[in-house]
């Protein structure tokens, strides 16, 4: 095996175990009475080093997601060349679940806010949309969860399926946790395999799976997105199949993902306006990105993890036909993944941080534009030398 | 400079006595009007109260959906009474009653689950308070009895401030914490 063979997957698994690792410096000091003796001469240090040298621990992030992007693109490139060894990347696909199914969710807490909306709905058995944790002042789990002052800011779907990781869990925070997360790292895997099974294409498949963003954002920090767009894409699947009971399903499934979150809710008219699945899938991603872009700061602020919307749409179109939806999305989930370094670096959501997020938001974007209309050189496969 | 003093020492004592005033202000609001009898969505808003029910489930939902409706049937009796409606008054009264005798038992069961009350019976209690001062102010602007005479149907006596008295009764029981034991 050659040298440059071996180092790309040394240095994309060495990127994933190394944020593996570091993501329980994040670790809530609310949880620091659940954590058990023989982790905290583990944690503590990891803690020391995000929340005392918050310089370096932003640092150590950048180049954590530097090294994860840039084998994720060598690694499109591979495949590009015609080096698509899918059994291979099965592998490759779950190890890094594997590796970062039992990371601390360190860049979000909205899968404490399931947790505790899980506890409320089947454990105090009350209505998660009239009853908020907070009103329940001694439970426990409200000592590391935010947005505990909420209602319940999710859909019947996904408050219905969180009963599965919440019976598992056994009432343990940390078993709860896990199952929380091995429950998400199914919904990706699932995903993962929808994409193979419907475009045959293993580009595709690991366009989506080892984007640094899906990763990050979904076997890190646990978010639901991977869930909605398992049952969009599922139901887009068996809606495109020509039997009357395919497209009930497909309809029934995609009803399902609008009532996880309601991103999915635009591509309702697309159902029935006669066109193929490509062309369908093409406009997701325009409905999408715009849902993405609106949503955002709507809600509060964009956060990076809405971007799985349009980039699961994006895995499901062929390249290289749509380069540029595919490049730009790349680029731009690149560019959010940076958001959470001003956070880290202050502790803080305001100050230099909002001016830096803006930035990282909307130039990655901008310049691939520029770079796409002047360049025309492709970031995703070798430009072929002209004769 | 020293009548000032004695003054402003004065009216202090007064506001503190007489008006019960507080520095601190954090009093329970009761809701708007909603539809009242007569308008073509009463009938709905009612059955919607109903149907409610079954989405406030558990014994916190449950319990913010009868002192709710008990909020919500008090104002409507005081705008009734107002454009002096007293049968219908009368009827949304004793509503909001059925409500606010369901409290106690809620509470026992929110307790029972192990659930932390404090805050409940704390906001039960100035919501009880609240209430208590609405149908005080009703009851000196109501006749004591009023008989009332249908178009069609049997004519009514109604003991006006025996009803009232006996809400503010049923609420100071429950403001005290007696109907918790």
């Amino acid at each position: 095996m050659s040298e440059k063979k071996v180092f790309l997957p040394v240095l994309f698994f060495f990127s994933v175990l190394v944020l593996s690792i570091f993501s329980y410096g994040f670790l809530d000091p609310g949880l620091m009475q659940f954590v058990p003796p023989y982790m905290l001469s583990f944690v503590l240090p990891l803690r020391d080093l995000v929340f005392e040298k918050r310089t370096y621990a932003a640092g150590i992030y950048t180049g954590i997601l530097c090294m994860l992007s840039w084998s994720y693109i060598l690694f499109l490139r591979r495949v590009r060349k015609g080096k698509n060894d899918i059994q291979q990347f099965k592998i490759y696909i779950a190890t890094t679940v594997l590796l970062l199914i039992f990371s601390y969710p360190a860049f979000s807490y909205d899968i404490f806010n399931y947790i505790t909306t899980a506890k409320l709905t089947f454990f105090h058995q009350e209505n998660p949309y009239v009853v908020m944790p907070v009103e329940i002042p001694n439970e426990p789990y409200l000592s590391f969860t935010r947005a505990a002052n909420k209602f319940a800011l999710y859909g019947p779907s996904w408050i219905a399926v969180t009963y599965i990781p919440h019976i598992l869990g056994l009432g343990n925070i940390w078993a709860t946790i896990v199952s929380f997360k091995v429950f998400i790292g199914g919904a990706y895997l699932l995903l993962c395999y929808c994409i193979w099974k419907q475009t045959k294409s293993v580009w595709n498949t690991l366009y989506f799976s080892l984007n640094p963003l899906v990763l990050i954002e979904t076997l890190v920090s646990g978010h639901n997105d991977v869930f909605m767009m398992l049952l969009l894409v599922f139901g887009v699947g068996l809606f495109f199949r020509s039997t009357v009971w395919s497209k009930i399903g497909g309809l029934a499934a995609y009803a399902a993902s609008v009532f996880v979150k309601g991103a999915t809710l635009p591509l309702f008219p697309l159902f029935f306006i006669k066109m193929e699945k490509e062309r369908f899938f093409f406009y997701a991603w325009i409905l999408l990105s715009i849902t993405f872009v609106i949503a955002g700061p709507i809600r509060e602020e964009l956060y990076p993890w809405y971007a799985i919307w349009p980039l699961t749409a994006a895995a499901m179109l062929p390249f290289p036909k749509y380069r540029f939806i595919h490049e730009f999305s790349l680029v731009s989930s690149i560019g959010l993944e940076l958001r959470h370094i001003p956070y880290m670096a202050t502790l803080s959501y305001g100050g230099w941080g909002i001016i830096f997020r803006f930035l990282v938001s909307f130039i990655p974007p901008f310049f691939y534009c520029l770079y796409y209309v002047l360049g025309r050189k492709h970031i995703l496969y070798e430009n072929k030398k002209k004769k | 400079m020293k009548k000032h003093f004695f003054l402003l020492l004065f009216t202090f004592y007064l506001s503190f006595i007489i008006g019960r005033l507080s520095l601190i202000n954090a009093s329970y609001v009761l809701p708007y009007p909603s539809a009242m009898p007569g308008n073509k969505l009463y009938t709905l808003e009612r059955f919607f109260d109903t149907v409610k029910k079954y989405w406030c489930f558990g014994s916190i939902a449950s319990y913010k959906y009868e002192l709710g409706l008990a909020d919500k049937y008090l104002v409507e009796a005081k705008t009734l009474f107002e454009y002096k409606q007293f049968l219908l008054a009368a009827d949304a009264l004793k509503r909001s009653d059925i409500h606010v005798e369901k409290l106690p038992s809620l509470v026992f069961s929110i307790e029972k689950e192990g659930k932390d009350t404090h805050m409940i019976q704390q906001n039960i209690s100035q919501a009880m308070e609240e209430h208590i001062r609405v149908l005080y102010r009703i009851k000196e602007e109501v006749p004591e009895s009023f008989e009332w005479n249908p178009e069609k149907g049997n004519k009514e006596d109604l003991q006006l401030h025996t009803m009232i008295q006996n809400a503010m009764l049923l609420r100071r029981n429950i403001q005290a914490g007696n109907a918790y034991e």
